[in-house]
């Protein structure tokens, strides 16, 4: 699945990474250590992620078939 | 109602715009808001690029305004918004709201505004001469959000 990143994570690591979920999903906290593995700064607390746009904690279920996008603190307008 | 504008933003067409939907209202508080040329320590800025999340910054737009709208008893607001590559001095923002009389107008497009610059769903890099920075909230624009809070 495409993960999508944005502000200085888009920058630094691309706008989008592929990743191969387990058919039966896993938690965000999981997805996260898996990717951060790769690109560390997606293990920083401060960075949120997000299943269908919408922020989520650490504990909910990556699913097949969402839109997940890790996103750092908003600046705001 | 909102709107994140990719391309130039023109003050003054919103404005003329927002007023002419308007059906019976006394009052239209509008704010412009501009890309300063300088940072928080006075360096020259050369540029802003402001990041968006497509659909979800425009929900948290959406999120602000209905807020606005329900909180002041006003009848309409208007919130442009860009996004991308803006020169310094080019519009950023536009709010604007109408109501009935001007007390509800004034406070909502403050309220619009504290809202807009803590909570809307966006990611803002400074460019500078030497370099680029992404920034996050100041705590003055923090303390602003939080007076609607009280």
């Amino acid at each position: 699945m495409k993960i999508l990143l944005f502000g200085r994570l888009g920058e630094t690591i691309g706008r989008e990474i592929e990743y191969e979920l387990p058919p039966g999903g896993c938690t965000v906290a999981a997805l996260r250590a898996a990717l951060a593995k790769e690109h560390e700064a997606l293990a920083a607390e401060s960075v949120r992620a997000c299943i269908d746009q919408e922020i989520v904690p650490e504990n909910a279920r990556v699913l097949p078939g969402q839109e997940i996008a890790f996103v750092p603190p908003l600046s705001g307008g | 109602m909102v709107r994140l504008e990719a391309e130039e933003l023109r003050p003054a067409e919103e404005l003329e715009r927002f007023i002419a939907s308007l059906g019976g209202d006394g009052a239209v508080v509008s704010f412009v808001g501009l890309a300063r040329p300088t940072d928080a320590a006075g360096e020259a800025v050369t540029g802003l690029f402001l990041d968006a999340y497509p659909g979800m910054t425009e929900k948290s737009l959406e999120a602000i305004a209905a807020d606005a709208l329900g909180k002041f008893g006003i009848s309409a607001v208007h919130v442009v918004h860009r996004c991308g590559a803006i020169a310094p001095g080019a519009p950023i923002v536009f709010a604007a709201a109408a109501a009935s009389h001007r007390r509800a107008a004034f406070e909502a497009a403050d309220y619009l505004m504290d809202r807009l610059k803590t909570d809307a769903a966006f990611w803002k890099r400074e460019e500078r001469l030497d370099g680029a920075t992404w920034i996050e909230p100041s705590d003055a624009d923090r303390a602003d959000r939080a007076r609607w809070s009280k």
